[in-house]
């Protein structure tokens, strides 16, 4: 069990009204395990936590209470310079790909950013260079691509580099927020592929979340379905979609468009 | 089929952005036809001019900056075709919006967020129909009724970023349908929205296209286009590769993008079926 999260509660506070502090709860006690090289599913409409819950994983939201323990040490106890190390354990693509890259940077600095943000520093000045040379690589980009910016890249090509840059810092794991929903069909394939081919080699684990049942059954071992905060129904193989017994799951799988030409 | 059914013909459509430096091509010579009844799909990568079609056909491009040239003849009634290229602004303006309406991607950012719904549908109401002014509310209510919108009276009062992307979206279906137009044109309505919600809309979209009104449907997903159109066109790199059915694409892919995009699509659904259903049953 690389990943272990136990009843994640997290609240926001609702409109502010004068003398009144009401919180609103999102996620309404949510547990996960991750194992070794598998790929977790995540499935929920939009407004059921998803997200939400992606960035309690990656240590960006602190949940009010519940716990995630990385390799049995946790995210958010422990002291500072432990936490900070967890971090670089975990790393997330988000679905925005335009706005999650700097548009001044070239290419080759927004991976750097990345490496600068978690304190590693470089000996000699071709050190980084050789490195994201071989991430450029590694993600099926040319090398000539590290002097553009993010505006002459196609959407398929950018998502590339913000994985890249993910895998920069060497996690074990990466949550994928519907990092290919906006992607069209093609690129959507080639990128999954991709994926595939880097857990395979690099032996992640990954968390996927989406909204789009066909990509679940491309990449994933095991499934999640979430609604409202709450777990509705969890697979533990993904021949099990054929008898769901949650109405809210089976609504889910009716409305795939499937091709019946 | 007749001419007589024929909603919109256009002709060498070609739309180039001028820039102080260079002119770019965004849409090359693209030629179709909608009918009455008809819905036509134009698939294609992000980039490969879709929208810009659309837009330019809707007349919503800055004439300073886009070359548009062509020819898209609308048919209304028993009137001699305008064609929409051409038309003075006054005129344009009689059609956009009343015999032409459009639905676009992102409904979060189609309302002015600092209006409540009401006010902003009643707008809408007022400047495209005759509809007295006493009976416009009544009218906007009844637009949100027949979009299965729960508490309409509650909903008119509220501002657009207290609802969902989907209950926007079927707002911006309902008020492009309260003038009646001869032609829709939804320029990828559900890319932006999760698939139970996707699967409404179209079932509304549906409902709109088995009452006559013809319909220009853009999108990047083999199966909602699939579920939609009679005919498709694929767009890549500003031309048009191929036009037909969906069923004829799908057998025989013209040329190496359309071949690769109908695999990708196939390989999902063919995983998510073998999943799905027992063996030996093909899908």
């Amino acid at each position: 069990m690389i990943m272990k999260a136990e009843d994640i509660r997290i609240s926001f506070r609702k409109e502010r009204q004068l003398f009144r502090r009401e919180r609103q709860e999102i996620l309404h006690g949510v547990s996960l395990n991750l194992k070794q090289g598998e790929c977790l599913g995540l499935v929920g409409e939009s407004g059921s936590g998803k997200s939400t819950l992606a960035k309690v994983l990656c240590g960006l939201n602190r949940p009010d209470s519940g716990s995630v323990e990385i390799g049995g040490l946790s995210l958010y106890g422990g002291d500072r310079q432990e936490r900070q190390s967890l971090r670089h354990e975990i790393g997330i693509v988000f679905q925005e790909y335009t706005s999650s890259v700097n548009p001044y940077f070239h290419i080759e600095t927004v991976i750097e950013e990345s490496l600068r943000a978690c304190g590693k520093t470089k000996k000699r000045k071709s050190e980084w260079d050789d490195l994201i040379d071989s991430l450029l690589t590694r993600v099926g980009l040319p090398l000539s691509y590290r002097k553009k910016y993010p505006h002459e890249l196609s959407g398929g090509e950018l998502q590339r580099v913000c994985i890249a840059r993910t895998l920069a810092l060497e996690p074990r794991i990466i949550v994928f927020d519907e990092a290919v929903s906006s992607l069209d069909g093609a690129t959507q394939v080639i990128v999954m592929d991709l994926l595939n081919e880097i857990q395979k080699d690099l032996g992640l684990s990954y968390i996927f979340i989406t909204h789009d049942l066909t990509t679940i059954t491309y990449m994933c071992d095991r499934v999640t379905f979430l609604k409202d905060g709450l777990v509705v129904e969890e697979l533990e193989n993904l021949d099990e979609l054929k008898d769901l017994k949650n109405p809210y799951a089976r609504k889910l799988i009716e409305s795939v468009l499937c091709l019946d030409a | 089929m007749t001419s007589d059914n024929r909603v919109l013909q256009v002709e060498n459509l070609t739309v180039r952005y001028k820039n102080r430096k260079r002119i770019t091509t965004l849409v090359d010579d693209l030629s179709f036809h909608v009918d009455r009844g008809e819905c036509l799909g134009i698939l294609g990568e992000s980039g490969s001019g879709k929208s810009m079609s659309s837009k330019a056909i809707m007349g919503i491009l800055p004439p300073r900056q886009f070359d548009v040239t062509g020819s898209a003849r609308f048919h209304t009634g028993s009137e001699e075709p305008t064609d929409l290229l051409r038309i003075k602004k006054e005129e344009r303006r009689a059609v956009r919006g009343r015999k032409i309406t459009m639905i676009l991607q992102n409904p979060m950012a189609c309302f002015d967020p600092l209006f409540p719904m009401g006010t902003q549908m009643a707008e809408t109401v007022r400047e495209n129909t005759e509809t007295p002014v006493k009976e416009i509310r009544g009218l906007c209510q009844q637009v949100l009724k027949d979009m299965q919108i729960r508490s309409p009276e509650e909903v008119l009062l509220k501002y657009p970023h207290q609802l969902s992307g989907g209950m926007l979206q079927r707002i911006m279906i309902g008020l492009a349908l309260v003038t009646k137009p001869d032609l829709i044109i939804a320029d990828e309505p559900t890319t932006a929205i999760d698939s139970i919600t996707q699967f409404e809309i179209i079932g509304e979209l549906l409902k709109i296209k088995e009452q006559g009104t013809a319909m220009i449907f853009i999108s990047h997903d083999l199966g909602v286009v699939n579920r939609m159109a009679n005919r498709v066109i694929v767009m890549h790199r500003a031309k048009s590769l191929q036009q037909g059915t969906l069923a004829e694409i799908i057998q025989n892919p013209g040329d190496e993008y359309t071949r690769q995009l109908v695999n990708s699509r196939l390989t999902l659904v063919d995983q998510f079926n073998s999943f799905l259903r027992e063996p030996g049953v093909s899908a």
